[in-house]
């Protein structure tokens, strides 16, 4: 009996192995993070002038390359020629070359009750998924301006790009306010000035004539904030890109400095210098009142605000050394990582002199400077003091700024003693550094949120 | 006796002579057929026998297109796949172009009236889009899994893959005419159960882990993977698919999640690289004998699923 048993399940056995084995499974948990290959053929024109639909190409291109993130599959290198953007394209030319996703565009002109404009059409397709991709729910996208604002329409372009493939906010169609530095140490001209985030357009904002300091933009408007030394004063100004229109920010009796703007842009956080001794404040735009947020004998400066406007990031040297710390806006004590309550928690232990708090846009890091072993980085912490990361090394490294959709940080950098400042970028991963080109020395880079 | 003399000389020495010559050869049993050259055809085990292979030779060594020779009649159905019809409900990049076609014209240059940049909803003037939504000939094929179709999906209402397929064909037409096939295939085609795998017969464990391996290497690369998304844990993707005997991907079902969740734009993303990596990597080089164990395969693609 048990052998009869033994020999029916052995049997059963038999006839089961091999269908388990049939199952083929392969797990993978890592990829390997490289440029995404893509291919933007020159856009065909229509009406327009075939320079210029060129030149939109190009700076879509140099976008997209800018962000480390694409690598452009070069054009001498397409098989497929006749492109339309009415058309689909042959999939199996795109693939021999290995371009992961293919732009095509096409330029033309539209006159609206006589005046010209220019519009730009693209077509994002997934070369090996053979379909249209959805820019924004649509099939493809349409932009039109003006034909002297035809860089914006690139940028715009590039963002809906970048956006689609990455998963990520765009962040081309933007502005960078900085410091345009000239002339000798000893008789330094500091201009403000603005540019396109890729560099183009400068265009200086103020005369030279008095010194500017920490240009920021706000993240609802067209404002900048910044210090100037007018009538040699230290003071906080609100300066209006659109109408030029400059004020002092408040009626402050003393020094003032270190400005930034609430995330809503309602308010402006600052520092305040009474007889010796910083501390922070806080002032509404609209009712003109003022808030001290921090009361204490050390010096407490550099703030910055948390994206959801419930917490503020700073810099204060009242445990000995420069460190960030962390407070609730409104001054309430707060739990910090430590596991204490208190009004402020200090979040950096390393060693080095931390500064330059700016929190993410995103909310779950703070971007800061670093001075360690005669060296300044870039670097990044969670919030909660974990993660540290340094990102960059440099003799002079300072000044990081958030790309308005936390993905990348514009800083100056001094590479060695009497060299200029220059304005870099690198990427919140600390890949793909590189500099800003400016026609000056330029310090203090600021990012305008997205343009509209 | 003076004459027996010589007559007994040379009957010795002819003995002798002849014992000296076969001496050699006494004791064998050799025949002349061991000495006959024998041409000596190098092939794959696995092909022959249901023994597998140490490598998976037979893809380098058998070059795809003229394994899709003898699918010569399978074109007829890819010749009748330019019939322009409407797309398929079922085929997702159809339906985005469709959909994208009714989209209203008007609406942009209105916008356009607009100093600043405007962005208009992208209408679907074109009409010929719709005439490459082909792709549903095809998709019926798809479900035919034996179809040894080398792009069943990929031909698509696309009509110059048509042209292609068909240049292609000819000119393997005229190779496969000017000159012999390789030793290899000649054999080949005289082994039909070559690639009919007879399941039970031994433990096949091994091949599998080897497949999978094999098909870990080959995905690996062409996957960007998540990390520089939020919250990437949560980004897992499990996809079953099937392959031709060419190792062509004839068709991928997303099994995990089962479509893209809406709003969700980093799971979105996750779908689309998981869905371009195993495509892109295709056609994948596996042994061909073990194909019944491979035409079907689950790749999950995620932080997730930690590789054993």
């Amino acid at each position: 009996m048990l052998k009869t048993l033994s020999a029916m399940l052995i049997a059963a056995l038999a006839v089961f192995i091999p269908v388990a084995q049939a199952e083929v499974t392969v797990n993978i948990s890592e990829g390997v993070l490289k440029p995404t290959p893509i291919a933007i053929p020159t856009f065909e024109v229509a009406g327009a002038d075939p320079q210029m639909a060129a030149e939109i190409t190009e700076v879509v291109r140099n976008d997209l390359v800018s962000t480390g993130l694409f690598r452009i599959v070069p054009e001498e290198a397409h098989i497929q020629k006749d492109l339309s953007i009415d058309t689909q394209p042959r999939f199996a030319d795109w693939k021999i070359i290995q371009s992961d996703a293919l732009v095509v565009g096409n330029v033309d002109t539209v006159t609206v009750e006589g005046v010209e404009f220019i519009r730009a059409s693209v077509r994002l397709w997934d070369v090996y998924g053979e379909e249209v991709m959805r820019l924004e729910g649509q099939a493809g996208r349409r932009f039109t301006a003006k034909p002297e604002d035809w860089r914006r329409i690139a940028h715009k372009i590039a963002d809906t790009i970048y956006s689609r493939l990455t998963g990520e906010d765009p962040y081309f169609d933007t502005r960078i306010v900085y410091i345009a530095e000239t002339g000798p140490k000893d008789a330094r001209v500091k201009r403000l000035a603005i540019m396109d985030s890729d560099g183009a357009n400068v265009k200086y904002l103020t005369s030279g004539t008095f010194t500017v300091l920490t240009p920021r933009f706000s993240p609802s408007n067209q404002q900048i904030t910044y210090m100037s030394y007018e009538n040699n004063e230290p003071r906080v100004y609100l300066f209006d890109i659109q109408n030029g229109r400059q004020e002092v920010l408040g009626d402050f009796r003393n020094m003032t400095f270190a400005p930034r703007f609430s995330r809503d842009g309602g308010s402006v956080l600052l520092t305040q210098a009474i007889s010796g001794n910083s501390d922070i404040y806080i002032r509404d735009l609209v009712t003109q009142d003022t808030r001290r947020l921090t009361d204490h004998p050390a010096i407490d400066t550099s703030p910055s605000m948390s994206p959801d406007g419930e917490q503020i990031v700073f810099n204060s040297d009242r445990g000995g050394s420069p460190q960030l710390y962390i407070m609730n806006t409104d001054g309430s004590p707060l739990t910090c990582p430590s596991g204490g309550r208190d009004t402020a928690c200090r979040i950096t232990f390393g060693s080095g002199r931390y500064s330059t708090p700016v929190w993410s846009p995103r909310g779950d890091l703070i971007a800061f400077t670093k001075q360690s072993r005669g060296k300044f980085h870039i670097g990044v912490i969670g919030v909660d003091g974990e993660g540290e990361r340094v990102l960059t090394e440099s003799y002079l490294d300072e000044g990081p700024e958030w790309s308005p959709n936390g993905r990348v940080i514009t800083f100056f950098r001094e590479e060695y003693p009497g060299a200029g400042p220059k304005l870099w970028s690198v990427d919140l991963t600390g890949r793909n550094l590189r500099q800003i080109p400016t026609p000056t020395d330029a310090s203090d880079p600021a990012w305008s949120p997205l343009l509209n | 006796m003076i004459r027996g003399l010589p007559a007994s000389l040379l009957l010795h020495a002819a003995v002798i002579g002849a014992g000296y010559l076969a001496w050699p050869y006494v004791g064998t049993t050799a025949t002349e057929d061991e000495f006959v050259i024998v041409p000596v055809d190098l092939v794959d085990v696995g092909e022959m026998t249901n023994v597998a292979p140490v490598l998976e030779e037979p893809e380098e060594e058998v070059e795809p297109e003229e394994e899709t020779e003898p699918v010569l009649p399978e074109e007829e159905p890819e010749e009748d796949v330019p019939v322009e019809e409407e797309p398929d409900p079922r085929d997702l990049p159809e339906d985005d172009v469709s959909t994208a076609a009714p989209a209203p014209e008007p609406e942009p240059q209105e916008e356009d009236v607009m100093p600043d940049l405007d962005e208009a909803p992208e209408e679907e003037e074109q009409p010929e889009p719709e005439p490459e939504k082909e792709p549903k000939p095809e998709k019926p094929d798809l479900p035919e899994p034996p179809n040894p179709t080398p792009e069943p999906k990929s031909s698509a209402l696309d009509s110059f893959l048509s042209d292609a397929e068909s240049t292609f064909e000819s000119e393997r037409q005229t190779k496969k005419a000017t000159q012999p096939p390789p030793r290899q295939e000649r054999l080949l085609d005289e082994t039909p159960p070559a690639r009919e795998t007879r399941k039970g017969a031994g433990d096949r464990s091994s091949n599998t882990v080897r497949i999978e391996q094999l098909l870990y290497n080959q995905v690996y690369p062409c996957w960007d993977g998540v990390d520089d998304q939020p919250k990437p844990d949560r980004l897992n993707v499990s996809l079953r698919v099937k392959f031709d005997a060419e190792g062509n991907v004839s068709d991928v079902e997303l099994v995990q999640p089962k479509r893209a969740p809406i709003g969700d734009r980093s799971m979105g993303l996750a779908i689309e690289r998981a869905l371009r990596a195993v495509r892109k990597c295709g056609p994948y080089r596996l042994p061909r004998d073990d194909y019944e164990l491979w035409k079907s395969a689950t790749i999950n693609l995620g932080p997730a699923f930690k590789a054993e």
